[in-house]
């Protein structure tokens, strides 16, 4: 770098400011609709018909203790929490072990498993819907919460397989063969060797799935009841029939953001190290 | 409310009260354990917390059962919500509905000879009569029409009484315009239009019952000529009158209905096509209680039929199922509805005002001792009692029906098509379909 | 000997995992397949009807309506949400100060739902745009872009590209990250332009990440549901609909369940045969190392 021509920096310097200001631009554009949604939550429903752009008159936590109560909010966080973080596990746990399985045993067995698995990521839900109901009807009263986590741990398992197997299949294979040189058994050598190498892929595997699984809506809507209700449902409430509590509903959508916003810049930075130890210098 | 009147209250009260613990269903504290009964949802999101509340109040006011909501989601529909409970073999026991009410009705139970049915006039229970089977009970009555405010009208000088003839109805929009506010809201919300609006020519094409019927038989034969019907372009000229005098440009999203109850409530306008079922939305805005509502002339001629009645009609019947829930339950079901219906308790939670708590429904009951008191209630109840009702043929429509005559008079409203095009869409929309206002099953 | 040595990897490694893929999915997804052939009505079937609701479901206008909008959203989409998050990926990899910031920034539409988004949407369309565009007196948002046909479907395509690109953006910058800088080094001591290396090294050393892009925004496109729903609701006049919300519409509120299913076959069959075709194409094209 030191070799840079004054000229050359200059240069550089130019399009990073360029860079930075579009970046800039684009960044506002993508929050924007939040800032929209923070500003109208604490306006009263008239408020927000009159004019939508306006700061609010009187600024007021009513919309907040209005919807922490009818999304009976605590409960619902909870709820949530704890069928991402479960399914999230399970789904890093069965992937990553048959991704390895389908990457390095090449017959034509896996290789028709994995075809398999890749074309069943376009099923689409609403083809299996109904019958996936009576099938599994019994289950789902016995636990809905488990019956919902073994639902995610089935659904998941091909997009996550996919990405883990892409990854895997770029670690050489030396790496395995000299294990097994050495002793190790096929247990020893994933555990020990290839999945702490799979950490970036991971954290994207548990990003990708946990944002799924945390906002998805018409799985939980036909499993859940009322009292295992995830947040998401529960910021439907305020869409009625007719009318919409506005004030409510733009209150409710900041509440339920707030912990998964939490969550992703506490993973980033996982994320981050997870990459760069990798590959930036 | 005087000593008089309290007293007959009372005494009216306690005389529900025994004939409701005589009911056999009811037989209070002889029951050992408790019976669950579910329904899938409730009546509708708007009054959910009252409804839930009436739950609550039924289920400590006796010892036999206990009903219980079960979560349904309102952004889906009827038929996908309850298909995989049925699938499942956990069909809810009591299910409330309306256009759906052909496709459940051999899977639920006849509610004919029961003491709730008797007390419903017969002209209610129609909407869910299927092959001569009682397949549901109403809910409660709503109206729809021209929803005024009346501050607005009284600065303009308009007497929404004196309307009867879509002349009529112009002059009052013109004197409200001059007076500084907007004339009218016309909501371009495909159900409003799909449903409501459309049911004012299929009301006012036959004087019976059985000729409205046989207008639906004609399109469903592709019999019927609508460009040649006078009463179409009776129902196209007020149409085109309240496009006119729109005072927004039409929006065809779900934002409409609260930009109309916006623009009333701060009498931005005048009118709004729209029911009844906005009053306590309106009222709870804020900006004043003192909303009322008229028919909508569809001739000019102040005596012809329809122009002075209002259309009234059930949103909605509880229905019972019949093929996968035990005796006990389905008396449980019927026990609940028949409390909330005919106890003071029950009416309470009914017809009780917004504020404390109640649903504010019009009753479609007889012998309700609880009566809603708010400005437009008031007024349809007066509709009511005069016997100057319209029917709804919305609900005989098709399923997904009022979807696509929705699509057309959005289409029409905005100008995409012209009136020819817009009935020559719904004459196609209609025909050949399955004539399920006669009991025929799909 | 290697077949037990396979076996024993397949006990360990793929029996529970497929197993549950299994009765999850295949189960279930056989049984719909089964149900096209009968006379279902969504609670239950009387008899075997053969191809009837094939026919049926292809002799329906709409249903070719919807396919034709369906592809066009497709092609859109993918194209635009992988040119904006590559685009996006190579802003956050520039060695800015505020990089950090700017990518929480663009990742963060993809935090939430799409119904929540598709409702924050359909606000400010009809609400928040029109009311600056008057501010303004800008003539191009005054009307809300969801009456009409052809601005309803830029208004999916927006919210769409908005929500997915920041997850592409992520995928992106794992690509990019993972090139070797000597790789880069290399390049830029024989002298190759900017946009020479990012064509000529940079995109084909993170083919992968291409392919897994272009198959979850190929996939999204054909099964978007949540943000039609909630932005444009199908509408004006159920011209909006795609593949995915004709066949809710078909099956729960006109009650054909025969013919809703079909379609859902007949969907699985396209999006099968354009993923294979996507996936083997863009497979080609990577380097192997």
């Amino acid at each position: 770098m030191a070799k840079m021509t004054f000229k050359a920096k200059a240069r550089t310097s130019a399009v990073r400011s360029i860079v930075w200001v579009v970046g800039l631009i684009v960044s506002i554009a993508y929050v924007m609709p939040f800032v929209l949604v923070l500003i109208n939550s604490f306006k009263p429903k008239m408020e927000i018909l009159d004019n939508p752009l306006a700061l609010p008159v009187e600024f007021t936590w009513d919309n907040f203790n209005q919807a922490l109560q009818k999304m009976e909010f605590f409960r619902s966080l909870t709820n949530s929490i704890l069928i991402t973080t479960l399914s999230v596990g399970s789904l890093i746990l069965i992937s990553s072990m048959l991704a390895f399985y389908l990457s390095r045993t090449k017959n034509k067995f896996t290789k028709v498993t994995f075809l398999i698995l890749v074309s069943s990521m376009i099923v689409p839900f609403q083809a299996l819907m109904i019958p996936f109901m009576s099938i599994f009807a019994p289950f789902v009263s016995l636990n809905n919460q488990a019956a919902l986590i073994f639902f995610y741990m089935g659904f998941g398992v091909a997009l996550s397989t996919f990405l883990y197997h892409g990854f895997i299949s770029n670690i050489p294979t030396e790496l395995d063969e000299a294990a097994a040189l050495d002793g190790a058994s096929d247990f020893t050598i994933f555990w020990k060797i290839i999945f702490p190498m799979l950490k970036p892929v991971t954290a994207t595997v548990a990003i990708i799935n946990a944002l799924w699984i945390w906002n998805d809506y018409l799985l939980p809507v036909l499993v859940l009841t009322p009292e295992t209700q995830t947040l998401p449902l529960s910021t439907y409430l305020f869409y009625g029939t007719y009318a919409t509590e506005y004030g409510q509903a733009m209150a409710g959508l900041v509440l339920a953001i707030i912990p998964i916003v939490v969550f992703y810049l506490a993973l980033q930075r996982q994320f981050i190290s997870g990459i760069s130890s990798g590959a930036v210098k | 409310m005087n000593k008089a009147t309290k007293f007959a209250a009372v005494a009216l009260a306690s005389l529900l009260a025994i004939s409701a613990i005589n009911a056999p269903a009811a037989n209070a504290a002889s029951c050992a354990s408790k019976t669950k009964v579910t329904m899938l949802g409730t009546i509708k999101t708007e009054i959910k917390d009252q409804f839930l509340l009436a739950v609550k109040d039924y289920n400590s006011s006796q010892s036999c059962y206990t009903v219980e909501s079960i979560a349904a989601d309102s952004k889906l529909t009827f038929l996908q919500n309850v298909t995989p409970m049925y699938a499942a073999k956990k069909a809810p026991n009591i299910m409330y509905t309306l256009q759906e009410i052909p496709d459940m009705a051999d899977k639920v139970m006849d509610w004919k000879g029961t003491k709730l049915a008797g007390l419903v006039p017969a002209s209610l229970l129609e909407g869910a009569k299927i092959a001569g089977k009682q397949v549901g009970v109403p809910s409660t009555v709503e109206a729809y029409g021209l929803l005024y405010n009346r501050v607005v009208l009284d600065k303009a000088g308009v007497d929404p009484k004196k309307i009867a003839t879509r002349a009529q109805l112009e002059a009052a929009f013109k004197k409200i315009k001059a007076s500084g506010s907007g004339a009218i809201h016309f909501s371009a919300l495909w159900w409003s239009l799909g449903a409501h609006l459309h049911n004012l020519y299929f009301t006012n094409a036959g004087k019976t019952h059985e000729a409205r019927l046989s207008v639906l038989d004609q399109m469903a034969d592709g019999k019927k000529d609508l460009s040649k019907d006078p009463v179409w372009k009776n129902y196209i000229a007020t149409y085109d009158l309240m496009k006119k005098y729109n005072n927004r440009k039409p929006n065809l999203t779900d934002t409409e209905y609260d930009r109309g109850l916006a623009d009333l409530a701060t009498g931005k306008v005048g009118f709004w096509f729209m029911g009844n079922w906005a009053e306590p939305n309106l009222i709870t805005s804020g900006y004043g209680t003192k909303y009322g509502i008229i028919p909508l002339p569809i001739s000019n001629d102040a005596k012809a039929y329809g122009n002075d009645s209002i259309s009234v009609g059930v949103p909605g019947y509880f229905m019972v199922d019949n093929q996968q829930s035990t005796a006990e339950e389905r008396a449980g079901a019927v026990d609940f509805l028949t409390w909330l219906y005919t106890t003071p308790a029950g009416q309470q939670h009914v017809a009780g005002p917004i504020e404390k708590q109640g649903m504010n429904f019009i009753p479609a009951y007889k012998g309700f001792t609880v009566k809603p008191t708010t400005y437009m209630a008031k007024e349809i109840a007066a509709y009511v009692d005069a016997g100057k009702t319209l029917e709804w043929i919305n609900s005989y429509y098709p399923a997904g029906g009022q979807e696509l005559y929705g699509a057309s008079s959005q289409k029409y409203m905005t100008g995409k098509i012209n009136a020819a095009q817009y009935a020559a869409e719904l004459q196609k929309a209609w025909k050949g379909k399955t004539k399920t206002w006669r009991g025929v099953s799909k | 000997m290697r077949f037990t040595k396979n076996l024993k990897k397949f006990v360990w490694f793929g029996a529970l995992p497929l197993a549950i893929f299994f009765v999850v999915l295949v189960v279930p997804f056989s049984q719909g397949i089964f149900l096209t052939f009968t006379d279902w009505n969504g609670f239950d079937y009387g008899k075997f009807v053969g191809f009837d609701n094939y026919v049926k479901s292809f002799q329906d206008d709409t249903f070719w309506s919807t396919l034709a909008f369906t592809g066009t959203f497709v092609v859109v989409s993918l194209v635009l949400i992988n040119v904006v998050a590559f685009a996006l990926a190579l802003i956050v990899t520039t060695k800015l100060r505020s990089a950090n910031i700017f990518r929480t920034f663009f990742f963060i539409p993809n935090l939430i739902g799409g119904v929540v988004l598709g409702v924050i949407w359909q606000f400010i369309f009809n609400s928040a745009l029109p009311s600056i565009s008057y501010m303004y007196e800008w003539p191009i948002f005054q009307d809300s872009w969801l009456n009409e046909t052809d601005t309803a479907f830029w208004a999916l395509i927006i919210v769409t590209v908005w929500q997915q690109s920041g997850y592409m953006m992520i995928i992106y910058i794992t690509g990019l990250i993972s090139i070797e800088p000597d790789v880069l080094e290399a390049a830029r001591i024989d002298g190759a332009s900017a946009l020479r290396t990012m064509f000529s090294v940079k995109i084909p050393l993170m083919a992968q990440a291409f392919t897994i892009s272009l198959f979850l925004t190929l996939r999204g496109g054909f099964m978007a549901y949540d943000v039609n729903l909630a932005l444009t609701g199908g509408g004006p006049y159920r011209s909006t609909e795609l593949i995915s919300m004709h066949i809710f519409q078909d099956a729960f509120r006109l009650g054909n369940f025969d013919t809703g299913q079909s379609k859902a076959v007949i969907m699985f069959i396209l999006v099968a045969v354009a993923a294979m075709v996507q996936v083997s194409v863009s497979k080609r094209m990577e380097v192997q190392r």
